[in-house]
């Protein structure tokens, strides 16, 4: 019993001495021999490798991956219009050929689409045959594109106009068609695809115009129809605005020239209007969003690392006292390192998003 | 024999209870759930279930289920379903259903139903049922039965039977 009291006494001095030479070797880290210190710096190692963050992909990709450039920007503008020469266009109005007020207006339309995003096909009808039974057939199949889909050229613009003259019937259903085969080879992913159709009057051959703008919508080409009635009456107005809204367009009824002119500009300025300015806005900010969750994702990490690497250190002592200081001082330039390098990153993200939200409004 | 069993118990007690010690830089404390570690830089805390850090310049939680950071000038928020961030760049949040951005300059909510834009020379506010547009040089309304557009010199005015127009000079 005497000697196991001697024994327990002895560990308990032998205890106090190794804590008081611990520490005083942790507060005189820096005269630590080069043996010691290469021993601290092993723990280091493995303590880092134990809690070490992959930061690799927040560092180099966050702003390559997504911040690409935008999408809906770069989605083109495909018109058809869909201009209406049947034999009621021969009328005048304001002592001018209705069909010669039209050809102008969408001349200049036209024209204002030159050297901008959005390319363009005039398709026509109702300038083959007559207004007769005999030669309805002809004229309710002569729809013809007398501009291919592509961009402004205004002398070819004036020569495509010039090609027809109102004579006959009007298959509207029969011309929309048409554009919707014009229209069809491009997708509404990276196309805003659109009808304008410019009538008289409604459809005179047989066809349900209203019913085929809504399968325009119902597949990948996704086809808009708008549709301005010139100088239409009240019961022609209500069947043209069926078909815009069956096609998810505007209508706009117009009886002068100056209206028409206006209607065309209105609906140029709608093409570049809100919707597509707004999704731009909002595809930038999407992007943003997911980047700065990338981010602060690689931040989490980072953090956790360290706040591991000092409970281990501190708290749970999984450092030899005497090592502490020095793996301390060896991992606070690693974080404060890396941290630099994410913060970095951030900016310059920051920077390029700027940049690309500014480019693009 | 006894001394023995007081060493033993001894060893025992600080094992299973609170051990502080004075480390070098600061204070650390670790019981079977929790560790924590403080000294200049800051506060250091683990839980079973979070793990944070306080300082005066920055502050930080983790939970099994959400994520928030605070520094002097930027503050984020990540739950499973919600970002959002506060900084000198602006304001944004992104839910399943909303998304809003707001810089001072630029306004942007979205929502299924309801767009609302606004960057200081054009407005906009679209429900289910309206379109409300204002612009430098033109304004525009929608609703189930009407339609206004007003330009610098004239206003037209649709509806299902009517069609007006009125030259403002």
């Amino acid at each position: 019993m005497h000697t196991k009291t001697i024994v327990g006494v002895a560990a308990l001095f032998a205890l106090g001495i190794l804590s008081t030479v611990a520490y005083h070797n942790r507060s005189s880290i820096r005269e630590a021999t080069p043996l010691l210190q290469a021993s601290c710096t092993h723990a280091y190692e493995t303590l880092f490798q134990e809690n070490i963050a992959d930061l690799s992909s927040c560092i180099t990709d966050i702003r390559e991956d997504t911040l690409t450039e935008s999408t809906v920007a770069q989605k083109q503008n495909n018109v058809v219009l869909v201009f209406d020469a049947s034999g009621s266009m021969a009328g005048a109005i304001e002592g001018e050929r209705k069909i010669d007020i039209a050809k102008n207006a969408v001349r200049d339309f036209m024209a204002q689409l030159e050297n901008t995003n959005t390319h363009v096909s005039l398709v026509v009808y109702g300038h083959y045959g007559d207004n007769t039974d005999a030669k309805k057939q002809l004229s309710c199949t002569g729809i013809e594109e007398v501009y291919p889909l592509g961009t402004i050229d205004e002398s070819r613009v004036t020569d495509a106009l010039a090609q027809f003259s109102p004579t006959g019937w009007t298959p509207i259903e029969g011309a929309l068609r048409k554009a919707y085969t014009i229209l069809e080879p491009y997708a509404s992913d990276t196309h805003n695809n659109t009808v304008l159709l410019i009538s008289d009057g409604i459809e005179t051959c047989g066809g349900a115009p209203a019913a085929f703008v809504q399968h325009m919508r119902t597949t990948n080409t996704f086809v808009t129809a708008n549709v301005i009635g010139f100088d239409v009456t009240e019961p022609e107005s209500i069947e043209l605005r069926k078909i815009a809204e069956s096609g998810g367009g505007d209508y706009l009824s117009v009886s002068t020239k100056a209206a028409l002119r206006d209607a065309l500009k209105t609906y140029n300025a709608y093409l570049d209007s809100f919707d597509y300015r707004i999704n731009r806005v909002s595809e930038n900010l999407e992007d943003i969003n997911t980047a700065t969750a990338q981010h602060f994702a690689c931040v989490q990490e980072l953090e956790t690392e360290r706040a591991q690497m000092m409970l281990d250190m501190y708290a749970s002592n999984a450092i030899e006292d005497v090592c502490v200081a020095t793996v301390d001082e060896l991992y606070s330039k690693e974080y404060v390192t890396r941290k630099e390098m994410l913060e970095k990153s951030f900016t310059h993200m920051m920077d390029d998003w700027a940049e690309n939200r500014s480019g693009n409004q | 024999m006894k001394l023995s069993l007081i060493i033993l118990t001894c060893v025992t007690v600080l094992t299973a209870g609170t051990l502080t010690v004075g480390a070098a830089r600061g204070v650390a404390e670790e019981t079977p759930t929790t560790r924590s570690y403080r000294d200049d830089r800051g506060t250091w805390e683990e839980t079973p279930t979070t793990l944070s850090f306080t300082s005066a310049d920055l502050s930080w939680m983790i939970t099994p289920t959400t994520f928030s950071y605070e520094t002097k000038d930027r503050s984020w928020i990540e739950t499973p379903t919600t970002y959002s961030y506060e900084g000198p760049e602006g304001e944004w949040m992104e839910t399943p259903t909303t998304r809003t951005f707001d810089d001072g300059e630029l306004y942007l909510d979205e929502t299924p139903t309801t767009r609302t834009f606004d960057d200081g020379i054009e407005n906009l506010i679209e429900t289910p049922t309206t379109k409300t547009y204002r612009g430098e040089d033109a304004s525009f309304e929608e609703t189930p039965t009407t339609r206004t557009y007003q330009n610098k010199t004239e206003i037209w005015t649709e509806t299902p039977t009517t069609n007006t127009r009125t030259n403002l000079f």
